[in-house]
């Protein structure tokens, strides 16, 4: 008997092993156990945790009853380590034999197993472009050793960060854009609803990067308080009827005006809307046919009013914008600049928590569609591969994943990007706390999975039937995630990783500070 | 009532061509003649004076007896560096007109710990404190606005003016966005007046709720064939007259044209075209095309050709037969021609500058460092010289000081020299060489 096992297999089968805990085994759900043998080892993993006993259920019912009622007092089990104790369903998840694939055997019947040690993952290199997440957990333990991801391939692969509220999406977005900004195999766009990722004095974020000032920028409406921000600022003429695909409700009169408008007024059409302009077919003169109807045209104003904020000010005859998030007048290379940025490798923050929801659904369509077409043209160009795969980080998913606005609205920039985008070297990072409205097919080109804590049933089964590997014995696992727990489920793992990420403040505070900058001015 | 003018990015002697090196300096003498006419109280000029450090000294001679006129009005000249004219390494052109004192360099500074704390200069007649941040290399703005003293230059009190040499990433129009800017939220507040250098377009911008203006005059004339497109295609150029209300506290931009010579443009797309059917469509155009005494004429040819090379078109008959209807300068633009017989073009621009620059980026982005090498020191040095931006900016560089040409009376020996030693100090291997040591 080795002097670090844990338990010993006395049952079960592939799809369920039953192990029986060595007294001090202290083994936990979701524990990862080695099988060391001859040919190599099979790890398993414990789904399930459940007592046993030799004595019989009717001879504990009665002496529980005679401790209770009084009559058992300095009653004790005989040796009680040999005649109960704890047994773990686990099942095999890992084979490695010089290198690692699915186990197809079963593990030694009575075989001996122990814990996992950070060795047994020696196999888990560090790939050439790493995307890290976080550290291999077992059970609630964590183990020094990083999971790290071949990153422009998961990125174009799509990543889906399942959870409910408060389980650490956003401390794992940071971590992983922390780890990931200063390398410039991928460009990320995020989207920030809370305004949360790039930080402020009294909270830590992205800017505190040592390398911040080179690879991360951030736009924001509320530039005027933040030294460095970009101001977001989009120029109405980068917007097309396109962008708006799916995005925004438009009856197809309305969208038909919209494209009419288009046509006529060219990449000035949602200026000409608002400043009240006949719109007509007949561009090239002759009597104005007018096509579109007063009252369209009252409600396009309206809504755009609604979504871009911008309306016309009479008494000065300029176009004006609440938010100052549009503008006729600046902003014109705002989206171009930040596609730029992203091609760079860098990573982009837009602050859109001072825009409404379906605002920034937009200006993140704005983008993507620029950035699809770029990288559309780059493969018809042959030079897609010098290109750095591009990925969008979107909040709240089913906005524009779930099944109901894609039946209502149609398609839509992110849609389209999840169906396709891998083959341009675009992805998303789609956050969501509902799975289950997500429809499979968009969910099944979402080819990894971090999966947080979650506590409702029905989201957890849309989770396991959705993973790249067999989660189907997982959800007590998934239900039992604490705050920072996950487990990583992915095409380009060979099994569902169970992970501990780290807090965000931790790693920021544990950075070595940088040598003081030289600086050195010319006159 | 005070005025002032801000004229920036002349380029002077930026043209092969001498016409159009004469109508660039013309330009500039025309807007020195205003500025006198008009009795401003000062001029500030924002960078890119000259279109290089050292230029060739019979263009030197001809500015500094421009500038000369307005300093005899007692008319003071406020002038910073912009990023053609700076140099690190060598003494600019700029510095010895300074030290000769023709005008005055408002970007002195003091370096207290990390900060730099800009100095004001404060103009005689009018008051108004003036200073200003320099042109620097591609990326190396945002650090430098980044160390600004910025509580020591906003609590500075009286009118102030701030000259600067960038693009706002805010303001910058979408055909001139590729590349780096920097954003609106860097420069200092409560400035009355920010005159901007280094677009070649004109941009007027009221800033901080109309209290303020961000002013890009553009140059005078222009520096580059995109530019003078530009030109015939609506944009004007000239400079501004600022003018500044001290009892209603108002601020007012007059745009002031310098318009020296006529620009007509026109362009001719083809598909698939063969080399007879190209210069068949050149010449019937040439042939249409009337009025042109005295007047820059530019045809730009693109798209692709059926077959053969772009030098098997002789453009240069073309360019005789508008001389002869007396064009004073004619340029047929061929880069966005494409062959089938010449290697796959990867990247589009629309000036050799933005060609040059998208194929040095797109090289440098493969550079990657061997994982293999130990030593760091070299590994630092190739980190700040050769891979990513510093890589562009050192080819850039490299480029530009490798496309000088000998100065008349300089001996082959010294200009040898002259390149070499400017190519170490772009290269940095005196750096090397000690850090290695």
């Amino acid at each position: 008997m080795r002097d670090d096992c844990c338990g010993e297999i006395i049952a079960g089968g592939v799809e369920k092993l039953i192990i029986r805990q060595k007294s001090d085994g202290a083994i936990e759900l979701g524990n990862l156990l080695v099988e060391e043998r001859n040919e190599g080892k099979l790890f398993l993993q414990v789904f399930d945790l459940l007592y046993g006993s030799q004595i019989s259920q009717s001879s504990l019912e009665n002496i529980s009853g005679m401790r209770l009622e009084g009559s058992g007092v300095g009653l004790d089990f005989v040796e009680p380590h040999l005649r109960n104790y704890v047994l773990a369903l686990a099942r095999s998840i890992l084979y490695l034999t010089g290198s690692p694939h699915n186990p197809k055997i079963l593990p030694n019947f009575m075989g001996s197993v122990r814990h996992i040690k950070k060795e047994d993952l020696n196999f888990l290199i560090k790939p050439n472009n790493p995307l890290y997440f976080g550290k291999v957990r077992t059970g609630s333990k964590t183990l020094n050793a990083d999971v790290y991801l071949e990153g422009p391939d998961v990125l174009s692969h799509h990543i889906l960060i399942p959870a409910t509220t408060g389980r650490g999406k956003s401390n794992l977005i940071k971590v992983m854009l922390w780890d990931v900004l200063d390398k410039d195999f991928c460009g990320i766009l995020v989207l920030d609803a809370h305004d949360e990722y790039f930080g402020t004095a009294a909270a830590l974020g992205l800017r505190n990067h040592p390398q911040a000032a080179n690879y991360l920028k951030y736009y924001s409406p509320r530039v005027s308080a933040i030294r460095g921000a970009v101001g977001l600022v989009i120029n109405l003429r980068s917007i097309t009827p396109d962008h708006l695909k799916g995005i925004v409700d438009f009856t197809e009169t309305q969208r038909d005006a919209m494209y009419l408008a288009y046509q006529v007024y060219r990449e000035n059409w949602i200026s000409e809307i608002i400043r009240d302009a006949p719109i007509n077919s007949d561009v090239e003169g002759g009597e104005p046919e007018i096509r579109i109807a007063r009252g369209t045209l009252n409600v396009l104003r309206r809504k755009f009013n609604r979504l871009l904020g911008v309306y016309f000010d009479h008494t000065d005859n300029q176009l004006k914008c609440r938010t100052r998030a549009f503008s006729d007048t600046v902003g014109e290379s705002t989206v171009t600049q930040i596609i730029d940025t992203l091609e760079e490798g860098k990573k982009v923050v837009i602050d859109t928590s001072m825009l409404e929801d379906q605002t920034e659904l937009l200006i993140g369509s704005v983008v993507a569609h620029e950035i699809l077409d770029r990288h559309k043209s780059a493969k018809e160009e042959g030079i897609l591969e010098t290109k750095p795969v591009i990925s969008i980080v979107i909040e709240e998913a089913p906005r524009v994943l779930g099944d109901e606005v894609l039946r209502s609205s149609g398609s839509n920039i992110y849609s389209d990007i999840a169906r396709e985008g891998r083959k341009f070297k675009i992805g998303l990072i789609a956050i969501t706390q509902l799975t289950s409205v997500i429809p499979k097919t968009i969910l099944a080109n979402m080819n990894t999975k971090i999966i947080l804590g979650n506590e409702l049933a029905t989201e957890r089964s849309s989770i396991i039937q959705s993973a790249s590997q067999d989660l189907s014995t997982d959800d007590r696992n998934i239900a039992s995630l604490d705050k920072g727990e996950a487990i990583i489920s992915s095409n380009f793992t060979k099994f569902a990783v169970p992970m501990k990420i780290p807090l965000f403040e931790d790693i920021v505070k544990d950075m070595k500070t940088s040598p003081n900058k030289k600086i050195a001015v010319v006159t | 009532m005070y005025k002032f003018a801000h004229i920036t990015d002349c380029h002077l002697g930026a043209w092969r061509n001498p016409k159009l090196k004469e109508i660039n300096l013309k330009a500039f003498q025309k807007a020195i003649s205003i500025c006198v006419e008009e009795k401003v109280d000062f001029i500030a000029i924002t960078g890119d004076f000259f279109d290089v450090n050292v230029p060739e000294l019979d263009h030197v001679k001809r500015a500094v007896d421009i500038m000369i006129q307005a300093r005899r009005h007692g008319i003071e000249i406020y002038m910073i560096y912009g990023s053609h004219d700076f140099t690190a390494s060598t003494v600019s052109i700029i510095d010895i007109l300074h030290s000769a004192g023709l005008f005055i360099k408002p970007i002195e500074f003091e370096q207290i710990k990390d900060k730099i704390k800009l100095k004001f200069i404060q103009d005689k007649k009018t008051a108004f404190k003036i200073t200003g941040l320099s042109g620097r290399k591609t990326g190396l703005d945002s650090e430098y606005y980044n160390l600004l003293d910025i509580e020591a230059l906003e609590s500075e009190e009286d009118f102030k003016i701030f000259l600067f040499h960038a693009p706002i990433s805010e303001l910058t129009p979408v055909d001139l966005a590729h590349g780096e800017s920097i954003p609106l939220s860097l420069l200092p507040k409560g400035f009355i007046y920010y005159g901007g250098g280094h677009l070649h377009r004109r941009i007027e911008h009221k800033h901080d709720d109309g209290k303020s203006m961000i002013v890009y005059p553009g140059p005078l004339f222009g520096s580059t064939f995109t530019d003078l497109e530009d030109t015939a295609q609506g944009e004007r150029r000239g400079f501004y007259i600022i003018s500044y209300d001290n009892d209603n506290e108002t601020i007012r931009a007059n745009f002031i044209e310098t318009k020296i010579v006529d620009i007509v443009f026109n362009t001719i797309n083809v598909n698939q075209n063969t080399v007879k059917q190209i210069e068949d469509k050149i010449s019937s155009m040439v042939e249409q095309m009337e009025d042109l005494t005295d007047k820059i004429v530019l045809i730009k040819v693109k798209g692709t050709l059926a077959s053969g090379k772009r030098s098997d078109i002789n453009f240069s008959r073309f360019e005789e037969t508008l001389s002869a209807k007396r064009a004073l300068v004619s340029f047929i633009n061929r880069n966005n021609l494409v062959s089938p017989d010449t290697t796959q073009v990867k990247v589009f621009g629309t000036s050799i500058e933005e060609i040059e620059k998208k194929v040095i980026k797109e090289r440098i982005a493969s550079i990657k460092i061997d994982p293999a090498m130990t030593d760091e020191k070299v590994k630092n040095f190739i980190k700040s010289k050769l891979i990513s931006e510093h890589g562009e900016f050192t080819a850039n560089k490299l480029l530009l000081a490798l496309k000088k040409e000998k100065i008349e009376n300089e001996t082959l020996d010294d200009f040898e020299k002259r390149l070499m030693h400017e190519a170490k100090s772009v290269m940095g291997l005196s750096d090397i060489n000690k850090e290695i040591k």
